[in-house]
């Protein structure tokens, strides 16, 4: 039903390259705090302001979404920018693909089997995981400057340092863990 | 306009492609990291192989334009950061894109993934004053007292320098910063 690692893996590069030949890198961590800080100014407007003497144009009293010069802060103003609407176009993408291969099935669409062989069948720990893990991929992805997308397909198809170095901490944290976590095959 | 277009087409193939692979099922992504099936890192390693050696191969020949690369800075927060993701990537099965397409595939534990990633994403933002003051985000290539010629050690021929305490060990570090600071691909 997926696709073979020798066709998967064509299609996932040039994507990937035609990205970094017409536009720019792929990305997507950064995309959750635009959000988060379109949500936060929808509540309180004072989080981003206009500000003609910053780099971008915009400002804001939170040191994260004010740094380099409110380039962060300019994406929240003004959501319809190039990396946000990918995100947006990317959720349809999968959508769509989903939707032309019959979709998830039922038992599935809670938690994957590996997490039925190893925790049971009870759906709120499986949620509770998933929320937590999503906490610390989000803060550990921020602390890095980038995921897996941004930092190690798109740095490592650069040669970047750094996509290396995420790569390394990624691997060398994520692959006892799971060994931990899961001991059951599916 | 036709950034957003384009956003839109290679968006929206991502995702399709993200999916297509299994990369949208954590079942694969967790049996990869327990190196059980080996499918979607064979995947992942063959598309950044293909895209480096095209992309390298196009900017050598010059039919590539190098100014929409861009190269992300080196830091240890990269690796401590890189590890966290890896800890909550083997727990959930999702990491940010993958997480986000699951969702959209009907994946209702990618929704609460989602839900954590965005509150994850917004402690980043409280605490980015207390993380930035920590060091852990200063570039290896910013600290210039490595790079001062004057202020540099080197190895010695003879190696009787290389007897004073510390000096051995300071000329590899400068070495090392001249190895990851210098020659690196162009980034705007």
């Amino acid at each position: 039903m997926i696709l073979n690692w020798k066709k998967g893996g064509l299609l996932l590069g040039l994507v990937f390259l035609v990205a970094v030949v017409l536009v720019k890198p792929i990305g997507v961590s950064t995309q959750f705090v635009i959000f988060d800080g379109i949500l936060w100014d929808a509540v309180n407007p004072a989080v981003v302001v206009e500000a003609p003497e910053a780099k971008s144009g915009y400002a804001s009293p939170n040191a994260y979404l004010n740094k380099s010069g409110g380039s962060y802060a300019r994406n929240v103003a003004n959501p319809l920018n190039y990396s946000f609407v990918f995100v947006l176009a990317m959720i349809a993408g999968a959508g769509i693909s989903a939707l032309l291969r019959g979709g998830v099935g039922r038992e599935e669409r809670t938690m994957p089997a590996i997490w039925r062989a190893n925790y049971g069948d009870t759906p709120w720990k499986r949620y509770l995981s998933a929320f937590a893990g999503g906490f610390i991929v989000l803060y550990g992805a921020r602390l890095a400057g980038g995921c897996t997308s941004g930092h190690m397909m798109s740095g490592m198809m650069q040669t970047a340092v750094s996509g290396y170095l995420f790569a390394a901490g990624a691997f060398a944290a994520g692959i006892p863990a799971a060994m931990y976590l899961y001991n059951r095959e599916a | 306009m036709t950034t957003i277009v384009l956003a839109i087409i290679i968006g929206a193939a991502f995702g399709f492609a993200l999916d297509r692979v299994g990369a949208t099922n954590p079942g694969y992504i967790i049996s990869m990291l327990r190196l059980g099936n080996l499918h979607l890192m064979k995947t992942i390693l063959l598309a950044i192989g293909v895209a480096s050696v095209v992309l390298f191969t196009g900017l050598l020949s010059g039919l590539i334009d190098p100014g929409h690369l861009s190269v992300k800075t080196a830091y240890a927060g990269v690796v401590i950061g890189g590890a966290l993701l890896g800890l909550g990537f083997a727990a959930a099965g999702y990491c940010p894109g993958t997480g986000l397409a699951a969702a959209a595939t009907g994946r209702k534990d990618a929704l609460f993934f989602t839900a954590g990633g965005l509150l994850g994403a917004a402690a980043y933002m409280g605490s980015y004053a207390w993380v930035k003051g920590t060091g852990v985000l200063d570039s290896h290539c910013r600290r210039q007292d490595h790079a001062r010629p004057d202020r540099r050690y080197r190895l010695s021929r003879t190696g009787r320098a290389d007897l004073r305490r510390g000096h051995r060990h300071r000329a590899r570090r400068d070495l090392h910063h001249d190895r990851l600071c210098t020659a690196r691909p162009a980034s705007p």
